[in-house]
């Protein structure tokens, strides 16, 4: 739909007001709220809502039904005054810049790194849970624990009655039998 | 508005992961385990004799010696390692009763410290894995209930149980070769 002033068109402002509109219809109170100080305002009054651009974002409370005109913003249209160059330059930048992020957020390239994000997040989430549920539970329970001390006692015990060194003393004896190996070898004299 | 099914996606891929390693078998084996009281074990025959043999012999020698001479845990640890650290004349059978007994003692005095326990098993539990052949000698027997002992403090009843029982059955061999 194209909007006409006074007989004049001014393609300029109908861009503007219908991305306004399309950015009113994608909820941007922020936007809103700056953009009703101008007088585009009246303009996206004015403008419908195609209807594509509604089932694909869903309606609010500025959107209005396709084809239709909201007939207040209709009647105001003749009075809204020509936009100011100062106009037109908040306007356009406030539009670039909500329009570059918001497509971003849903359709630009940011999306993808966005999805690989939560991938990433899930993976290492299940990664991390991964050796906690898969650590065997060695609590020891107290009928177990009972049993292992009782044998570890008859081990100790049985290792006591076993003969022989060790440690130092064990190494010494080695040290001395090798030598006494190596002496009565009589290929190698001992150091 | 992707956002929350990305969400859901991931949090999906995370419960399928985390069933994943839920369902591991290994894991499983363990959550279930019994004693293992394998135990396969070689007699030590001896090599042809080497001064490099007896130097071997004679350093770990020192090494108790150096231990034995401080009261200091620290000290007493660093000598052990090195001790462990020595490289092993190549033929020198003697040296594996040597090396557990090193281990042994230096997985005491780790334990001897309450956070020490875990390091212990560590060093001990592979050098004693049921898989691995362990020589007939009192050295495996010491180790084996040394290695029970840090896992009864570690609250593990089954490798402690499996532990003590293949030290048992190492002394048993042991007497009947001396009763031989």
């Amino acid at each position: 739909m194209t909007t006409e002033h006074t007989g004049t068109p001014r393609p300029s402002d109908a861009e503007l007001a219908r991305i306004a509109a399309e950015l009113r219809a994608l909820g941007e109170p922020e936007f809103d709220a700056e953009l009703e100080a101008t007088p585009v305002a009246s303009l996206v009054r004015e403008l419908a809502v195609p209807t594509a651009f509604a089932l694909a974002f869903g309606p609010t409370d500025s959107a209005l039904p396709a084809g239709a005109a909201d007939p207040a913003g209709a009647g105001g249209l003749l009075d809204v005054a020509p936009l100011t160059e100062l106009d037109r330059a908040r306007v356009w930048r406030k539009i670039v810049a909500r329009r570059s992020g918001g497509a971003a957020q849903h359709h630009g390239p940011r999306a993808p790194s966005w999805r690989a994000t939560w991938v990433a997040v899930a993976t290492a989430a299940g990664l991390a849970l991964v050796p906690v549920l898969s650590t065997p539970d060695r609590a020891a329970t107290p009928a177990g624990r009972a049993a292992a001390e009782a044998l570890g006692s008859q081990a100790r015990a049985a290792l006591e009655g076993v003969p022989g060194e060790q440690d130092g003393g064990r190494a010494a004896e080695l040290a001395a039998q090798y030598s006494a190996r190596l002496s009565s070898s009589g290929s190698e004299a001992p150091r | 508005m992707r956002s929350p099914r990305n969400f859901v996606l991931g949090t999906v891929m995370a419960a399928m992961l985390a069933s994943l390693g839920a369902c591991d078998p290994e894991g499983d084996r363990e959550l279930g385990a019994s004693p293992d009281a394998r135990i396969s074990i070689h007699a030590v025959q001896p090599g042809a004799p080497t001064r490099e043999g007896l130097a071997y012999i004679e350093a770990v020698a020192r090494v108790h010696a150096e231990a034995d001479g401080t009261t200091d845990v620290d000290a007493q640890g660093a000598a052990l390692r090195r001790g462990l650290a020595l490289p092993v004349p190549a033929g020198l059978a003697e040296a594996e009763v040597l090396r557990l007994e090193l281990a042994t003692r230096l997985g005491e005095t780790l334990a001897s410290r309450p956070e020490g326990v875990a390091v212990a098993l560590d060093l001990l539990e592979p050098m004693l894995d049921p898989e691995r052949s362990l020589p007939l000698d009192r050295a495996s027997a010491r180790a084996l209930v040394t290695l029970g002992d840090l896992a009864v403090e570690a609250g593990d009843d089954a490798l402690a149980v499996g532990s003590y029982s293949r030290a048992i059955r190492v002394m048993s061999s042991l007497r009947k070769e001396l009763e031989r």
